[in-house]
Parts: C-alpha cells; sequence; structure tokens
C-alpha cells in the first residue's frame, strides 16, 4: 500500500448490519456487514460484493415492454421457469413480483404456491415485491408472509402508509422487508425507528432511497445513498441498514430504455437499453447499495460480469 | 469561502497600519472594501499586490479549492479538468465535468481510424437543453508503429480537426510525442501522455512543447515524488495516470487521491486524474467498458478514455456525466409538467 494514500484511510465508528435472506436450506444470501466506502477495502472490511435480484412476474402486465423480455421469452408465461431461467444467468436471489388481480383468494393461493415452488426449484432466496398499489399490498403481503413462514424472505417495499399493516406479520413469520422512503436521510431514519417500534428486528430491515433511473432523478439518490452511508459509518445505529435499490424497475420508466427507435444520436435500441439499466444499476452500487433488483437480461449479463471483475 | 472580511482585513496592509494601506492598487477604495469583496469571493487574492504568504495560504485552505484546474486543448473551446473540492457531490458540487475522450489506437488500423473519426465529427445530441458532442480524441502508438501514429496525426490535420477536437496524444516515445505535437495547428495545447518514461524524458517533453504532460510512474509513491521534482522544475501542467500496480484496486485507489487532495491538502496528488477504461474490463466488449467508465467518472476520474465510438453507450455516459455534475442545490428540470 502506498505511504501517502495510507493517511486518507478513514476508520469508520460503525459497520453496515448484517442481514440474512433465505434458510441455509436454500443459499441464504448475506448482505451488509461492511465497514467502508464501496470498494475501499482498506477503509476497513468488505465481506460482501453486491447482490443481483431478477425481478420475474407473476403474471406478465399488459404494458410490460416488449424489449424487456428479450432472452426470457421461453419462460415469462411460467413463473418457476423464469425463475431458474435467471438462476442460470447468475441471480443471487429472485424477486417475484405481485401481479394481476392479486386480492382474489384463488390468485392468491397460487401465488403462494408459486413463490414455494420457486424456492424449491431454484435452491434460491425469494423476495416478494407489492404491487405499487398500497391498499392492495396492505391486504396480501400480510396473508403472504404468513403463508410463507420457513422461507425468510424479503418483503416490500413497505412504506410510511403500509408499515403498521405489514410489518406485524413479518416480525410473527420471520421475514425481512424493504423499507422505503423518498430519497431522504431523515425519512428513511423514521420509518427505520416506527418499524424497529412494532418489535420488529432492525438486523431484518433493508433500505430503498426510491430511486430514479438514469436521466430521470439518479443523481438524487445516489446522493441519499452516499449521505446514509456516511451516517451510518458516524455511528448512526437506525441509519446502518443495507441498502436496496429498484434499478430495473425505474429504468424501464424512462423512454430512453423503452423507445424502439434507433437513429444516430441515441444509437440501437438494444445496446442503449442495456446501457441505461447497466448505468442505472452500477450508479447506484458505487454509491453503496448492496442488492440491486435488476430486470433486462442483457444487462444482468453485463452487471454480473461487472461485479465479477472489480474489487 | 467562511472567513470573514474582518477577519481578512486584519490580516491586509490597511488593518496592520502598514504604509500600503489603501494604495487602491486592487482597484477599491480601501483594504476594507477590498476585504469585504474577497470575504464574498467577488474579488481575487491577486487583486492586491501586498497580500502576505499567511493571508493566501489562510484563504486557500478556507476556500477549500484542492485540485488544481488544467485546460488543455483547442484554444476556443478549452476543456476544464479538474479543480474539483469535495469527495461527495452533496458536500456541494462536482465542478467540471468528466472528459470523455474517444481513443484510437494504431494497432487498429487506419481504416478503423478514419470510419470512427467521421463518425465523431458529425456526432451531436442533446439531452434538457445542454448540447452534447465529442470534444476530445486521444491518439495512442500502442504497438510500436511510430509511422502509423505520425499518419493518423497528419490525417487531422489535413481535414482541419486538430483545430476541432482537443487532443489527448500517447505514445511511448518521446520522439512521437514531439513530431506529433509539431504537426498540430497552434491553438491547439494537446495533452501529451508519455508512457513509462523518467524524469529527464518529461522535462525534455515539456521544454520542447509547452504542453500539458500527462505523466505515469510504478507506484503512487512514485508518481507523487514525480509530480513534486516536476514542479520544482516549472513543469506545472500535469496530469496524472494510474500506476499499474493499483488498478486492480482502482475505486480505492481514486478515492484515496481524492480524499489525499481535498481532504488532507496533499499538493503533490493535486491534479487532474486519467483512467483508461479498457484497462478494467474483463473480456473486449463495448458494454463492460462503458459500464467502467462510468465508475471512473462517478469515483474521481477527471478524464476517461473508452476505445471505442458507439452512440448508445455514449449518450448513456453523457446523461450519467450530466446527472452527478449538477449542482444539487440546482436541480435539474426533466419535464417539469410530470409534477
Ligand atoms: C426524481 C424524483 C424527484 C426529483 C425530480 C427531479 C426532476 N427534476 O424531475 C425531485 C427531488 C425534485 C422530486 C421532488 C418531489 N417529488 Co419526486 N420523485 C422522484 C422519483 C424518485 C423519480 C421520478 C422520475 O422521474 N421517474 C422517471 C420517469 C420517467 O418515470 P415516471 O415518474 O413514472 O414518469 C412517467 C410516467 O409515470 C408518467 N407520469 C408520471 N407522472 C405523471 C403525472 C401525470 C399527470 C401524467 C399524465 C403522467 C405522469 O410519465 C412519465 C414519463 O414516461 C419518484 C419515485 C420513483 N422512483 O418513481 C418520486 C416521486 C414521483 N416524487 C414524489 C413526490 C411526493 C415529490 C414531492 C412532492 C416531494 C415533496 N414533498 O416535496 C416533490 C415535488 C416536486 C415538484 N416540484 O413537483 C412521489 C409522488 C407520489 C404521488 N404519486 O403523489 C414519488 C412517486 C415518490 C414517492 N413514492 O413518494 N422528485
Ligand atoms: S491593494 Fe492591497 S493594500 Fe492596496 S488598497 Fe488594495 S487591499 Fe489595500
Amino acid at each position: 500500500m502506498s505511504n501517502i494514500l495510507k493517511t486518507s484511510r478513514i476508520k469508520m465508528s460503525q459497520s453496515i448490519r448484517e442481514v440474512i435472506i433465505g434458510t441455509d436450506k436454500h443459499n441464504m444470501v448475506k448482505i451488509g456487514s461492511q465497514s467502508a466506502m464501496p470498494f475501499v477495502n482498506q477503509d476497513g472490511n468488505i465481506t460482501y460484493k453486491p447482490q443481483i435480484a431478477v425481478e420475474i412476474q407473476f403474471l406478465l402486465p399488459e404494458k410490460y415492454p416488449s424489449e424487456l423480455v428479450r432472452g426470457w421469452e421461453s419462460s415469462i408465461t411460467e413463473p418457476v421457469k423464469w425463475a431458474n431461467n435467471a438462476k442460470n444467468n447468475k441471480a443471487n436471489l429472485i424477486a417475484l413480483r405481485l401481479s394481476g388481480d392479486i386480492d382474489s383468494n384463488s390468485q392468491l393461493k397460487k401465488f403462494i404456491n408459486t413463490a414455494i415452488e420457486i424456492i424449491k426449484s431454484t435452491n434460491l432466496p425469494l423476495s416478494i415485491l407489492g404491487t405499487n398499489n398500497r391498499e392492495i399490498d396492505k391486504k396480501v403481503l400480510p396473508v403472504i408472509a404468513e403463508k410463507m413462514e420457513e422461507y425468510n424472505c424479503l418483503i416490500g417495499p413497505i412504506e410510511e402508509d403500509t408499515y403498521k399493516y405489514i410489518v406485524p406479520a413479518c416480525r410473527d413469520y420471520g421475514h425481512c422487508v424493504i423499507a422505503r422512503t423518498p430519497i431522504d436521510v431523515n425519512l428513511a431514519k423514521q420509518l427505520n425507528i416506527l418499524i424497529s417500534e412494532l418489535g420488529f428486528s432492525p438486523d431484518k430491515i433493508v433500505m430503498d432511497p426510491n430511486m430514479g433511473g438514469l436521466g430521470y432523478g439518479l443523481d438524487y439518490a445516489y446522493s441519499v445513498v452516499e449521505k446514509i452511508r456516511i451516517a451510518a459509518f458516524e455511528g448512526d445505529n437506525m441509519l446502518n441498514m443495507p441498502i436496496i435499490v429498484f434499478s430495473g424497475e425505474e429504468s424501464w420508466r424512462t423512454k430512453e430504455a423503452k423507445a424502439n427507435i434507433s437513429n444516430s444520436e441515441w444509437g440501437d435500441v438494444q445496446t442503449r437499453a442495456t446501457m441505461w439499466e447497466s448505468l442505472t444499476t452500477s450508479s447506484m452500487i458505487m454509491a453503496g447499495a448492496d442488492i440491486v433488483i435488476m430486470r433486462y437480461l442483457p444487462s444482468i449479463k453485463s452487471i454480473s460480469e461487472f461485479i465479477k471483475g472489480i474489487n | 469561502m467562511s472567513l470573514s472580511g474582518i477577519q481578512i482585513f486584519k490580516l491586509l496592509p490597511g488593518g496592520k497600519k502598514a504604509p500600503e494601506a489603501n494604495c487602491k492598487k486592487c482597484n477599491f477604495p480601501t483594504c476594507m472594501a477590498y476585504a469585504m469583496k474577497l470575504a464574498k469571493g467577488e474579488a481575487l487574492i491577486e487583486q492586491c499586490c501586498y497580500i502576505s504568504d499567511e493571508l493566501k495560504d489562510l484563504i486557500e485552505s478556507q476556500s477549500g479549492k484542492k485540485q488544481e484546474t488544467i485546460t488543455f486543448g483547442i484554444n476556443q473551446k478549452q476543456i476544464k479538468t479538474g479543480g474539483e473540492t469535495v469527495l461527495y457531490r452533496h458536500d456541494k458540487t462536482f465542478l467540471n465535468p468528466t472528459c470523455i475522450s474517444i481513443k484510437l489506437t494504431t494497432s487498429k488500423g487506419f481504416e478503423y481510424f478514419n470510419n470512427t473519426i467521421q463518425q465523431i465529427k458529425n456526432y451531436k445530441v442533446e439531452r434538457i437543453g445542454e448540447e452534447i458532442s465529442i470534444q476530445c480524441i486521444s491518439i495512442q502508438n500502442d504497438n510500436n508503429d511510430s509511422d502509423m501514429f505520425i499518419k493518423f496525426i497528419s490525417k487531422l490535420v489535413q481535414e482541419n480537426l486538430d483545430a476541432c477536437f482537443s487532443l489527448i496524444l500517447v505514445s511511448f516515445e518521446l520522439d512521437d510525442l514531439i513530431k506529433g505535437y509539431n504537426l498540430l495547428v497552434d491553438s491547439q495545447k494537446p495533452i501529451l501522455f508519455l508512457k513509462n518514461a523518467n524524469k529527464g524524458d518529461y522535462t525534455r517533453l515539456y521544454q520542447s512543447t509547452c504542453s500539458t504532460i500527462c505523466i505515469e510512474a510504478d507506484t503512487i509513491d512514485d508518481l507523487a515524488t514525480l509530480s513534486e521534482k516536476l514542479e520544482a522544475e516549472k513543469v506545472k501542467d500535469l496530469i496524472l495516470a494510474i500506476p499499474d500496480n493499483c488498478k486492480d484496486n482502482i475505486i480505492e485507489t481514486l478515492t484515496l487521491i481524492r480524499r489525499s487532495v481535498v481532504i488532507n491538502n496533499i499538493k503533490a496528488l493535486r491534479f487532474p486524474i486519467l483512467t483508461d477504461a479498457s484497462e478494467y474490463i474483463l473480456t473486449q466488449n463495448d458494454i463492460q467498458q462503458g459500464i467502467w467508465a462510468g465508475c471512473l467518472l462517478s469515483k474521481y476520474s477527471n478524464i476517461v478514455l473508452i476505445n471505442f465510438f458507439n452512440p448508445a453507450i455514449v449518450y448513456s455516459l453523457f446523461t450519467l456525466r450530466q446527472n452527478l455534475f449538477t449542482d444539487p442545490q440546482k436541480p435539474l428540470q426533466i419535464e417539469p409538467n410530470l409534477y
């Protein structure tokens, strides 16, 4: 190590909490526990690399962009097959998205069976993602939490408006939660406190800064993640949870990823889409994200190679 | 700057009741008036010819501006690089957007070179009111083919492109760089990146060109020593390249360098940093290089080279750069009507 750089190491007064998702039967994933800024090994310890969660859809939404299906074609109507396909493409965990009219009892049952089958057949930990409709999430996530008791899933996102309804079931049935607040350090801390006050272990919370995609407010989340990390390393024990970002979902809101045009300015669709989700993801990794939830297969392959190569 | 006008005044001739007090050479009526403006950042330290070293140091250390700003390239559209003052953009803001330079190497041959410059020449795209184009090209002799290197440069000159792009010339050969430099129009002040050289060569290169020099060394410590020695010989327009032995932990190296400059005030490393994204990829793949370029630009490289041109990749990198280099105090508008 260079003598001149040694003086610029920073000894952190606290490390990030370690969070375990899944069980030892199913290749649990561990995140957190670092005491260093991303890839700055000299600061302290970095035990785990960033983990990729591949987002798959229980039922493919009508408006799902056609380009986004590239590479998954053979499996998009069968979530279990899709999940295995994701596993073969280096997913560290599967993120199964609730969709369709899930509040009907028969659909909910089918969802739960599918979720369990995914865990059993992929042997990977599972994250269960809500519908983006708070009223539905409030109702169905607790039921799912109860039925998935043995599996220590990562469930969310839960927010200020919904945590009261969802956290108790996650606590009682042993799951981890994704705590989402809109790009703000204080709100993130406040939600962690509120969740803990319900008797939920702070060692099972993963924070979601609700990022915007590349070109659509990415900078806000980038800076909030850095601020959260600094506060955590300086000793705030209600902000030292690992961080998760929905980089796939947010990339595919942007017209740059979706627009099916190729021109001399924006380049070809496939490369642009791959870059959009890749850079949205990699920059959050540089800021400090521990889990990235991705969607587009070419980007997933690229980011997985990138993570393999970076130290 | 957090020094108050009064604090500054006390250290000026006026405050010390020295004979020069209120001499007006700074174009202000009194030392006090000057002190007030200086405190607000509306006047320059250079304006008072009697300013003490003590005050100068104090102001420089307070202003937090620690990285050197280097300008290079073509006169009318010079590229400003470095000048960064913070580790995190939320501390204040990042100032000078990372220079993304398309690198063309002699090993890829003349045809590839020529095709690429024709594409780059016409490339232009707008994003949120900012017109973006490729402003910087690097030419590298990477296979000991000095003739090809000179042929590339001659072609640029022939098409007047040396008066259009800012340039970085890269070679292991001192002669290549001097010859290449001499072909260029006067208004071009390129970065000359001499690889694997010693101090004597760098001094000679500077003496024969007076251009900006990019230096390399075996370790960071050697690099710091080298930059100090060169500065002592008045070679001051420097760019630093990353030593090979740091490339396996590049993000750590770049982070520690930035910290050592903006926090620990280590002068020898205060020059802008140049990295080459093609050196970090596991497999030859433009998308991998694009991702790496994105990381290098977010974590503290001031100049990033990529060895290809692809509009989709370049456009996404420009977008990332625009995101990270906006002032966090002044949000960019995407589509304001959405809110
Ligand atoms: C980046 C961001 C910001 C940035 C905006 C930067 C900028 N210049 O645009 C900043 C920090 C300034 C910001 C501020 C606020 N934000 Co904001 N922000 C986001 C974030 C993270 C990304 C939004 C984005 O650009 N996405 C990319 C674009 C392409 O996708 P999109 O938003 O989905 O938009 C597409 C479609 O959905 C559709 N669309 C979106 N909105 C609308 C609205 C209408 C009327 C129509 C027809 C279509 C449409 O068109 C878009 C193009 O395809 C989202 C959270 C998220 N992850 O989505 C919150 C979010 C949009 N913000 C939110 C809020 C509440 C705010 C504030 C009111 C916060 C506050 N209390 O001050 C302010 C309002 C600012 C204002 N002046 O109006 C909420 C909105 C909740 C709601 N539905 O009411 C969100 C969803 C976060 C949340 N969960 O709380 N925000
Ligand atoms: S030049 Fe210096 S000494 Fe003269 S008036 Fe200005 S501040 Fe005072």
